[in-house]
């Protein structure tokens, strides 16, 4: 029982709701002075600080219950801290109880989002100042935060869900932030949408879930699931909500198919990039998933799926970025690959090296599109890196920053990245059989990783100016920009000391941390004879070295290439590979596919049905100008009593036929 | 239960069947000379002037249709008439009355509603 | 039923017990009329909003007394009281008290000569509604429809100059009367098969051989198409978006939500008559209902058409229940299950739509304009809280969680998954998915869309009944949301 976990979402909740309010006066305030210029701050500017204090406020308590989690004993950490319990539903048999908990799991997620949460609306304090809705972007954002905490935070899979698809409405606010320019608002709109597909997955998981355990409580089900793996109708059953609940976290996470929304939805301001569409929201899939690891624990063949669908994202989205020249969708596509990781670590049942993936993830992407931001605000909101080049001069505390998480990203030696990937594939190395192929598409990804990576460096920071030197200044940002990204860097590099890798510490930290959640999947992996020996000393040497070695060598390869790149850098490529450059460009054109597959065929039928109507009326109109319509007057040639006639012939069918198949069947 | 019905469905079928056969019949054998005069609507003789489709006050329909309504609801007196004494010996005449004199002082109340509203003016 | 003597038929038809049970359709029934008697004694006309207010709330009230401690079936079985019918009254009280105060101001000038007639609408039909849902014999639901659907049609043709709503006023008399036609002629087949017309004693039969004749089967597909009718389900819901879209705003929003609570209210408890083997053909039904609302209001530019395919939609999402019922081997237990998840929704959907009808006609009052697409575009820069309550209603409408529509579905979805129909529960879902993309145009369009500078003059201000009733539907909305438990507790 503590109540003051109900702080945590709440204190970003009020700070969006002032910040709301600091927005409609301002609004007001423009209105009353029409020689205040539409970018001027006005009282919106109190914003900023709201936002980011209530951010503060957030983390301490978020602190404050991770120590206080510490302080319990191991068996004690399982259940976890859980605030007083709000009855939302109670129908007898089925009750909604929500509650909110910190257990492990969560306690490492509210320390991400918070800290890297603090940081990100830090840093957007400087970036979008100057911008009309400064103290909406900060209102929106707070909200966000607030979201994804009940998100992580809830007992309950309803009130997750709330939080869910409150995330989602936010990102979707957030991506829309521009919406003057038009084609944010589209792919806003495309992103819930999009998302609404997993959603309904989501939802009919759950609803399989309280068919199965008669509750929707995280821990009650990943506690039962074990009880019910000896009815093979059962196990059947579950192994269908887990892929549901699996679809649901592809539309979150950006997993295949359903991946296409992400990189639209860098048409909203960057820090949301950051925070939204690489360090948080996205995540959200994977923690669903670790949250109830024993149900998937007990279906073998949707964990092949998760990983097969994981290995093929990773894929997709590594070769997408190659060809990308939009700084930030390079940095988009990479997300959705390294997600394609952590999706591959949970099917091989590697919650933890999932998870630290999830971590690190967080820092270095968030750093690399908060540094992309940088740029972004220095170049004057020019995002073409054909654009840039040699900026390493003009902007050194960026530069380094940006080092830090595309090494990382790369998977160095020794930075963050390096141990989180390496561990992810370690695993998939061990588990054997099909495996082995996901394996090898990872480390084929991994090589990509690096290439582009570098190639993004290269071409942003090194070689000669591709801009006109004479009327672009690009400049160093502001302290409130580059400290988050110093701070960032440091956890970006030093990260992988979460969670050494076997071999070289006895207790990787992360991995013993998450013991009391990850042991409940283990156990059904006992009772279901699915245990998997790991690989020897010696091979985990190997995959380590193999994995440095791949890292460094295709690092250097996309760094030379592009070093000293002229303002077409891919032209060359572009001539000998029309088909495939143009493939890769576009995602392997899969937007294309949807639009011919599912958008196309709907809006045909959509528009033939109101096509259909259009014809009777008008046919109706023409043809049978009946003694009722006379009646009336002639002004009313559209009444249609042709299509009275013709709607009445449907009923009349429709009747019929109803009374028929009664009858037949 | 439906074999009883079987002699209706006998006689539906020799009706349009006989209909049928004696269309079919003329349209084969008969002698076909068309002229103007014969598409003509026969008015005892007369030549046709004017459009059969003509137009009738709306208010003509407004009276027919209150006619119908309060004629309607005053047939359903009838059954209360005809039980009247019966009602009367069982006990419960005076309450039955009581109803049936609450029905009429609706249909009263609408006969004012329609008088007042002008329903019944022909000219207006 | 067979009695000794005509004063024990008497007794049992006519006890005072019957008088609680019976008393919001005869307190809204002398409201109706003492609505036209107002309109024939001069100087009477000023007392319009004390009558319409004094008889709705007074309904309301019966109804709640009737809540806790309900009638059950009184007047030798025909009508019957149960806290089911308590709620659904409220609800149709309530539903008509929002629908009118959003119809104060709505009319030019050429109307108020005949607002008392108008404002009886107000009150017969809830007056009708109440009868359907509490009628326990198949002709008593038949008088209860045409005292709703009469006024209705009438109704409907309001604004006399607008050829439009003339058109709308004709097609849905012409089509309502076809409607009822089939309707009368599914009963007469029933008592052709069974030789009765009590819901009960239908239900008692159920199970004979006699109820899988063709005569009753015939009867129970007719009957039920001609009700069918009235919630706009496929393919008897193409009059929909004509009507809703001619009609007055006011009108169209007490057609769009309380008949159809009123009709399904009926529909669900004398769905026993449909056989168990219909599982699958009304799950077909329900789905192309459901993809007939969706396809067709994807391509809508006008809001209104919009909402009325949207409705079309809803009523079959709601129809999945029955199917979940049938699949059930009509047992008892899901029956009442499938109620409560259909007046759980339809609450939710009450005022969801009320809500969002009214804000149109609030709109509609000065420009025909911004109902479309268009001519919402930027009002959250003119009007934030008309706005915000729009975007409200539209989440709910899309089942968004902490709106009551959320739950509406949650609950269908529950008896479909209970009885093992996944393939239709997630198709239902999927269509889901559809409907958010036009719901989330109109909020685009609200909050996005740059502000057409030509439209800005004509935006209507808000008038104070119709903020009060906006902040009671957005209420509605978000405790049905938040506290869905408590609205079911109510049901006990």
């Amino acid at each position: 029982m503590d109540n003051s976990l109900w702080l945590m979402p709440a204190l970003p909740f009020l700070g969006s709701i002032v910040c709301g309010i600091l927005h409609a006066l301002t609004l007001r305030q423009r209105k009353a002075d029409p020689s205040m210029d539409a970018s001027a701050p006005g009282i919106g500017a109190l914003a900023a600080p709201v936002a980011v204090l209530a951010m503060v406020g957030s983390f301490i308590v978020a602190v404050m219950a991770w120590s206080s989690l510490k302080g319990l004993d191991v068996a004690a950490r399982a259940a976890g801290i859980e605030s007083s319990v709000w009855h939302w539903i109670d129908l007898g048999p089925f009750a909604i109880d929500l509650s909110m908990v910190v257990d492990p799991l969560s306690a490492v997620m509210i320390l991400v989002i918070t800290g890297v949460g603090l940081l990100i609306h830090i840093y957007s304090s400087g970036y979008i100042k100057g911008d009309p809705g400064f103290a909406k972007f900060f209102a929106y954002l707070n909200l966000f935060v607030a979201m994804m905490l009940i998100l992580v935070l809830s007992s309950n899979l309803v009130g997750l869900f709330v939080g869910w698809e409150g995330v989602g409405l936010c990102s979707y606010l957030l991506i829309g932030f521009w919406y003057d320019k038009g084609w944010p608002a589209e792919a806003g709109q495309k992103a819930f949408v999009v998302n609404r597909i997993g959603d309904a997955c989501f939802l009919i998981g759950a609803f399989l879930l309280v068919r199965l355990f008669g509750t929707l409580d995280a821990s009650d089900i990943a506690a039962s699931v074990i009880t019910l793996i000896d009815d093979p109708e059962k196990l059947g059953t579950m192994g269908l909500a887990a892929l549901l609940l699996f679809g649901g976290a592809c539309g979150k996470s950006a997993q295949f198919p359903l991946l296409v929304w992400l990189p639209d939805a860098m048409a909203g301001p960057t820090p949301v990039s950051a925070l939204i569409h690489a360090a948080t929201m996205v995540t959200a899939g994977v923690y669903l998933v670790v949250r109830l690891n024993p149900l998937f624990a007990a279906a073998p063949t949707v964990m092949l799926v998760i990983g097969i669908v994981g290995a093929l994202t990773a894929f997709i989205g590594a070769t997408s970025a190659l060809r990308q020249t939009d700084i930030k969708k390079v940095l988009a596509y990479s997300t959705v690959s390294q997600l394609g990781y952590m999706f591959l670590g949970l099917a091989t049942g590697a919650w933890a090296a999932a998870v630290f993936h999830l971590v690190t993830h967080a820092f270095f992407k968030g750093l690399l599109f908060l540094g992309s931001g940088s740029v972004i605000h220095g170049m004057h909101h020019e995002q073409d890196m054909t654009k840039m080049g040699g900026l390493k001069k003009h902007m050194p505390k960026t530069f380094l920053t940006f080092l830090a998480g595309a090494a990382a990203l790369s998977g160095l030696p020794l930075m963050s990245g390096f141990f989180s990937k390496d561990e992810i594939l370690f695993n998939a190395f061990g588990m054997h059989g099909a495996y082995y192929g996901l394996w090898a598409v990872g480390l084929v990804s991994a090589m990509l990783t690096a290439f582009y990576t570098w190639r993004m460096v290269a071409l942003t920071f090194f070689g000669k100016e591709r801009f006109d030197v004479d009327h672009v200044h690009p400049h160093e940002s502001p302290a409130t920009m580059w400290v988050p990204l110093a701070i960032l860097a440091v956890a970006s590099v030093f990260g992988g000391l979460l969670n050494l890798p076997a071999v070289i510490s006895k207790h990787p930290i992360l991995h013993t941390w998450l013991q009391p959640v990850t042991e409940k999947a283990d156990a059904v992996f006992v009772a279901t004879n699915h245990v998997h020996e790991h690989a020897s000393h010696a091979v985990e040497w190997g995959l380590l070295g193999l994995g440095a070695l791949v890292a460094l060598v295709f690092s250097h390869l996309g760094f030379r290439r592009y070093k000293d790149a002229g303002p077409a850098p891919d032209t060359e490529d572009a001539r000998r590979m029309p088909g495939l450059t143009g493939f890769l460009g576009a995602a392997w054109r899969l937007d294309g596919l949807y639009e011919a597959i599912i958008l196309i065929p709907v809006r045909l039928i959509a528009q033939a049905i109101s096509a259909l109507i259009d014809k009777l009326v008008v046919d109706g109109a023409v043809n049978g100008a009946g003694a009722i319509a006379r009646l009336i007057g002639d002004d009313t040639r559209k009444m249609t009593t042709g299509s009275v006639k013709s709607y009445a012939v449907w009923m009349g069918f429709g009747a019929a036929a109803l009374s028929l198949l009664l009858i037949w069947i | 239960m439906l074999n009883d019905y079987l002699p209706i469905l006998i006689m539906v079928g020799a009706v349009v069947g006989f209909g049928i056969v004696n269309l079919v019949i003329s349209e084969l054998l008969g002698a076909k000379r068309r002229v103007v005069g014969k598409g003509q609507a026969y008015e005892c003789g007369l030549a046709p002037k004017g459009d059969s489709r003509m137009r009738i006050s709306i208010h003509f329909y407004l009276v027919a249709v209150l006619f119908i309504l309060f004629d309607v609801e005053s047939l359903l007196l009838l059954p209360w008439a005809i039980s009247a004494k019966s009602l009367t010996a069982a006990g419960v005449g005076g309450t039955v009355f009581a109803e049936v004199t609450a029905f009429v002082v609706v249909l009263g109340l609408g006969l004012a509603y329609v008088w007042r509203k002008g329903g019944l003016t022909w000219d207006r | 039923m067979t009695f000794q003597s005509t004063q024990d038929a008497f007794d049992a038809a006519f006890s005072t017990a019957a008088l609680p049970a019976v008393l919001p359709a005869v307190i809204l029934s002398v409201g109706a009329l003492l609505m036209l008697l107002i309109e024939i004694v001069p100087g009477a006309r000023a007392s319009r909003p004390i009558v319409v207010l004094a008889t709705l709330v007074g309904a309301l009230f019966a109804n709640f007394t009737q809540l806790s401690d309900p009638a059950g079936p009184v007047l030798d079985g025909i009508y019957a009281s149960t806290p089911e019918t308590a709620i659904w009254g409220m609800l149709f009280a309530a539903g008509a008290l929002l629908a009118w105060v959003y119809s104060i101001g709505y009319y030019g000038e050429k109307a108020r000569p005949f607002l008392a007639e108008h404002d009886m609408l107000f009150l017969s039909a809830p007056a009708g509604m109440t009868l359907m849902v509490c009628s326990q014999d198949l002709l008593m639901f038949f008088v209860g429809l045409e005292l709703l659907s009469l006024p209705l049609y009438a109704r409907a043709a309001f604004r006399r100059e607008r050829h439009d709503s003339v058109e709308a006023g004709l097609k849905y008399f012409l089509l309502g009367a076809f409607a009822a036609a089939t309707y009368l002629f599914g009963a007469s087949l029933l008592y052709l098969a069974t030789g009765t017309i009590s819901v009960m004693e239908l239900k008692m039969m159920m199970g004979d051989t006699i109820t899988t004749t063709p005569v009753f089967l015939a009867g129970a597909g007719l009957l039920v198409a001609g009700i069918f009718f009235k919630i706009s389900v496929f393919p008897f819901h193409m009059w929909v978006p004509d009507v809703y879209e001619g009609s007055p705003t006011p009108v169209t929003t007490l057609m769009a939500t309380g008949t159809k609570a009123a009709a399904f209210g009926f529909l669900i408890p004398i769905s026993f008559l449909l056989p168990t083997e219909a599982t699958g053909l009304i799950a077909a039904i329900a789905l192309l209902t459901m993809a007939a609302g969706n396809l067709g209001a994807l391509v809508q530019t006008n809001i209104k058409r919009m909402l009325a395919y949207s409705g079309v939609a809803h009523a079959g999402t709601i129809l999945l229940v029955i199917a979940g019922y049938l699949a059930s081997g009509r047992d008892d237990a899901i029956g009442e299950q499938a109620l409560h998840a259909a007046l759980f929704y339809l609450a939710a959907y009450l005022f969801t739509s009320t809500g969002s009808f009214g804000l149109l006609a609030m709109l509609e009052r000065d420009g025909e304009d911004l109902t479309t697409m268009r001519g919402i575009r930027g009002l959250a820069r003119r009007r934030p809280a008309v706005a915000a309550a729009m975007t409200l209603f539209m989440l709910s409408l899309g089942g968004i969680p902490a709106t009551g529509g959320f739950f509406g579905k949650w609950f269908v979805f529950t008896v479909l998954v209970q009885e093992g129909m996944y393939g239709v529960a997630i198709l239902g879902a999927l269509m889901s998915v559809v409907a958010l993309g036009y719901y989330l145009r109109v909020i685009v369009n609200l909050w996005m869309e740059p502000l057409d500078e030509a439209d800005t003059g004509r935006v209507a201000p808000v008038t104070l009944p119709a903020g009060i009733a906006t902040a009671v539907c957005a209420l509605g909305v978000l405790v049905l949301g938040l506290m869905p438990g408590w609205f079911l507790d109510l049901l006990g």
